[in-house]
């Protein structure tokens, strides 16, 4: 990616990692926020050779097809001013002013 | 000052030198008894004396690897049985060190596209699995007791990785770090137990 000068990288993780959740796991909060601190760093490291990264958290009723209209549009070209964030495909559950 | 923690039991990793030191030192001058560790047994009890001659209070020197898993059950037990159930439990880990000269000085330092697959791996072993392994021994007297606290020497990139330092290791596994700690507080504080993570940012230690 780095030599050719484009590349996306999306990172696919649970909306658990946003906080502690009630019924939720604590093991997958820890694990989902390794993954998406991995991805700002990566982000910032690789943005100077093209290269994107985005994480996307699903929620529980977010269907497959939903989690799969927002990864590629994030791989398109349009989308290549767009890194290092987290989108959440949630419905608007967890979703905060900023 | 007066904190009101005269008598606890404290545990405090990293506490040959540096801020693990400064904290020990802080907790015995509050009247804590306070088991020390770290991996050389020669620098930890030499500190310990150092403290306890410094304080009046009792210090207990003990070494061991807190991301052994066997060494932080035996670190517990030995604190348990010297000064009794631990009340305080402060984890100071040091991360990794990647070779400074190439990648940058510091914990941790080293680039994403050039990281070795086993520092990744040991990183989380010494930031957040000894975090956790030494809440898992700690804990269950904490909540019988009612009372206890545990603190976690974090960074401050848990929150935003630093950008104008190579540190791609500490970047990554200091926000899961928070994580934990955040989870702890979340579970424990109905018994009167808290957890906070202390996010540092530069500091001058011996180290520098």
């Amino acid at each position: 990616m780095s030599g050719r000068g484009f590349g996306r990288l999306i990172y696919v993780g649970s909306a658990n990692s946003r906080d502690v959740q009630e019924l939720g796991s604590d093991l997958g909060l820890v694990a989902g926020l390794g993954m998406r601190a991995l991805h700002k760093v990566v982000a910032d490291e690789c943005g100077a050779d093209g290269i994107t990264t985005t994480a996307v958290l699903r929620g529980r009723i977010a269907t497959d097809e939903d989690v799969a209209a927002c990864a590629v549009w994030l791989a398109s070209d349009v989308a290549g001013y767009l890194t290092g964030v987290t989108i959440s495909i949630d419905g608007g559950l967890a979703s905060p002013v900023f | 000052m007066d904190l009101g923690i005269r008598g606890r039991v404290a545990v405090v990793s990293g506490g040959s030198r540096g801020i693990g030191a400064a904290t020990a030192r802080a907790l015995a001058a509050e009247g804590c008894r306070v088991a020390i560790t770290s991996r050389s047994a020669e620098d930890i009890e030499k500190t310990a004396a150092t403290i306890a001659a410094e304080t009046g209070s009792e210090v207990l020197g003990v070494s061991g690897d807190m991301t052994v898993e066997d060494d932080v059950v035996r670190v517990v037990r030995t604190a348990v049985e010297h000064f009794g159930p631990v009340d305080i439990a402060v984890s100071n880990v040091i991360g990794h060190v990647i070779d400074a000269e190439k990648e940058g000085s510091g914990p941790g330092a080293g680039r994403f596209a050039t990281m070795p697959a086993s520092a990744f791996r040991e990183e989380y072993d010494r930031l957040l699995r000894s975090a956790w392994l030494l809440g898992r021994e700690v804990v269950p007297d904490m909540r019988r007791r009612r009372w206890g606290r545990l603190v976690n020497i974090g960074s401050g990139v848990a929150r935003e990785p630093a950008t104008h330092l190579p540190h791609v290791l500490p970047n990554t596994v200091q926000a899961p770090v928070a994580g934990l700690l955040r989870a702890y507080a979340h579970r424990l504080a109905p018994y009167g137990v808290t957890a906070n993570n202390a996010l540092t940012g530069s500091i001058l230690t011996e180290r520098n």
